[in-house]
């Protein structure tokens, strides 16, 4: 229980000084696949491409292999919720520096990121999955205090076994790619991923300690719709390799929106180089817009767009993850200066189950530093889970 | 009418829908930023008839005919601003060129 104190009340610290002075996503890591011996996200987490609400195997890794030690148990295991029930909550207290080059100097901002609270009831082979809760910003907005109050997913899932087939239709994002879990990477900014552009959606699949597919049709949300608008249809497939320690993967996706089209298809890769402990994945996409024309708009050539990710991730010793990337966003092949880089860099320090520790660093350069200086963005955030 | 980009011919049409397709969608209408949820400062760019009602009629943010005058090209510059937009990750020069173009063809709901 001593040992426990310190960590409790710098969270605690943390979590009242954010909350006062102003939320991200409740997604995974997917550097822990094969890096901690799970082959599945959904060997940790109930989902069934991973993210949300960690399992009870989930829970033990997360106290026994991933963290520096302690309880992963909802309540640090002080209190053991039945069977039918699994609840959980994520809270991220984030502080930002952003250098963009402005007049005024670098922002700085402190403000929760993320404040989940995740419940799942389960009844035979059905499940009730929610998460509520409160969406954070760097920046004050003047909007109104409803509008802070979200549900990242709701969804009712039919799951016989983690193993097997699977079917759920509610508000979640469909699987496609690496699923990165920092939002400002330009696999999910620029493919439809961002921040609270969940779609509403039926999604089915079968997933295997070999292989999982996930097929999703969606449309967008019908009350607070964020970015893309598009309804249509994803697919992905990824297959284990190299006795579990690899993977490649394809994905592809049609979003039809009242604007524009937009058709994507990518794969992706990953292999953990197991004596080095180090982590490659890879992403590639490209994605075709068409622009609709309207009545004053007679349309333009389709466009050919290309988002990379390529990162490596080093796991020094039990409750260390060290990484850095590059990513790129060409948002129009065929014109020069409009292609983004961003290299990144990022620890993060589980120094006891249920908390971590990350700084994430991002310098994105636009145009191939035609477009001016990189910009260099440092956040330090403390992450707690029930 | 096409804009010309530091590396050669930029054909991409001076169109409001065009450029609110391609740029102001992908990063501006972010869930924290000018989307619906969030509306920062009053202005939507999510939908096209949103984001035209919302450059146009606010005040000085856009002036048909006068990029000089258009305060949208100063905060996309990040000339005499305090924080350029977007806020995390300026446009590149050649969108913004674009954004300048269809300003000086009349800022037209096109």
């Amino acid at each position: 229980m001593r040992k426990l104190a310190l960590p409790i009340v710098v969270a605690v610290v943390i979590a009242v000084v954010t909350t006062v002075t102003g939320s991200a996503t409740a997604w995974a890591y997917p550097q822990f696949q094969y890096s901690t011996g799970a082959v599945r996200c959904n060997q940790c987490h109930y989902a069934p491409a991973g993210g949300g609400l960690i399992n009870n195997y989930g829970r033990d890794e997360a106290g026994d292999t991933i963290s520096m030690g302690g309880d992963g148990a909802f309540l640090h295991g002080a209190w053991d919720p039945p069977k039918w029930l699994a609840i959980g909550a994520d809270y991220r207290g984030a502080a930002l520096i952003n250098d963009v080059g402005a007049t005024d100097g670098a922002e700085f901002a402190v403000f929760p990121m993320q404040a989940d609270l995740y419940t799942r009831l389960a009844v035979s082979d059905f499940s009730l999955n929610l998460t509520v809760g409160y969406r954070g910003s760097p920046r004050q907005r003047d909007t109104t205090p409803f509008s802070y109050a979200i549900s990242r997913e709701h969804y009712l899932m039919w799951r016989p076994k983690s193993q097997g087939p699977y079917v759920r239709a509610g508000r979640f994002f469909a699987p496609f790619g690496l699923r990165l879990a920092e939002h400002p990477s330009f696999t999910r900014r620029y493919t439809g991923f961002n921040t609270l552009e969940e779609t509403y959606g039926v999604s089915g699949g079968m997933v295997t300690n070999d292989w999982e597919v996930h097929g999703t049709v969606f449309m967008p949300d019908f009350l607070r719709p964020v970015g893309q608008k598009g309804k249509g249809a994803a697919v992905f497939f990824e297959q284990r390799i190299l006795d579990g320690k690899a993977s490649w993967g394809a994905q592809a996706r049609a979003s039809l929106a009242k604007i524009d089209g937009r058709y994507t298809g990518g794969v992706i890769g990953k292999y953990y180089l197991e004596g080095a402990n180090l982590l490659f994945m890879a992403e590639i996409d490209v994605t075709r817009q068409t622009i609709r024309p309207n009545g004053t708009f007679t349309g333009a050539a389709p466009i050919n767009q290309l988002v990379t990710h390529a990162s490596t991730t080093w796991f020094p010793m039990q409750g260390l993850m060290v990484g850095g990337g590059w990513e790129r966003y060409d948002q129009d092949l065929s014109i020069k200066g409009v292609a983004r880089d961003a290299f990144t860099a990022q620890a993060n320090w589980f120094f006891h189950a249920h908390f971590e520790l990350m700084l994430y660093t991002r310098m994105p350069i636009v145009g191939a530093g035609t477009g001016g200086a990189p910009a260099r963005v440092a956040m330090l955030q403390l992450h707690y889970y029930l | 009418m096409s804009a010309m980009s530091c590396g050669g011919i930029d054909d991409r049409p001076a169109s409001f829908r065009y450029i609110h397709a391609t740029i102001l969608i992908p990063n501006c209408a972010t869930s924290g930023c000018h989307s619906k949820l969030t509306a920062a400062f009053g202005i939507r760019l999510d939908t096209p008839e949103a984001a035209y009602s919302s450059l146009v009629a606010t005040a000085g943010l856009v002036v048909p005919n006068q990029p000089d005058r258009s305060r949208l090209l100063y905060l996309l510059r990040g000339d005499e601003v305090a924080i350029p937009m977007p806020p995390n990750q300026v446009l590149p020069d050649v969108d913004i060129e674009l954004i300048e173009l269809w300003i000086l063809d009349g800022a037209m709901n096109n």
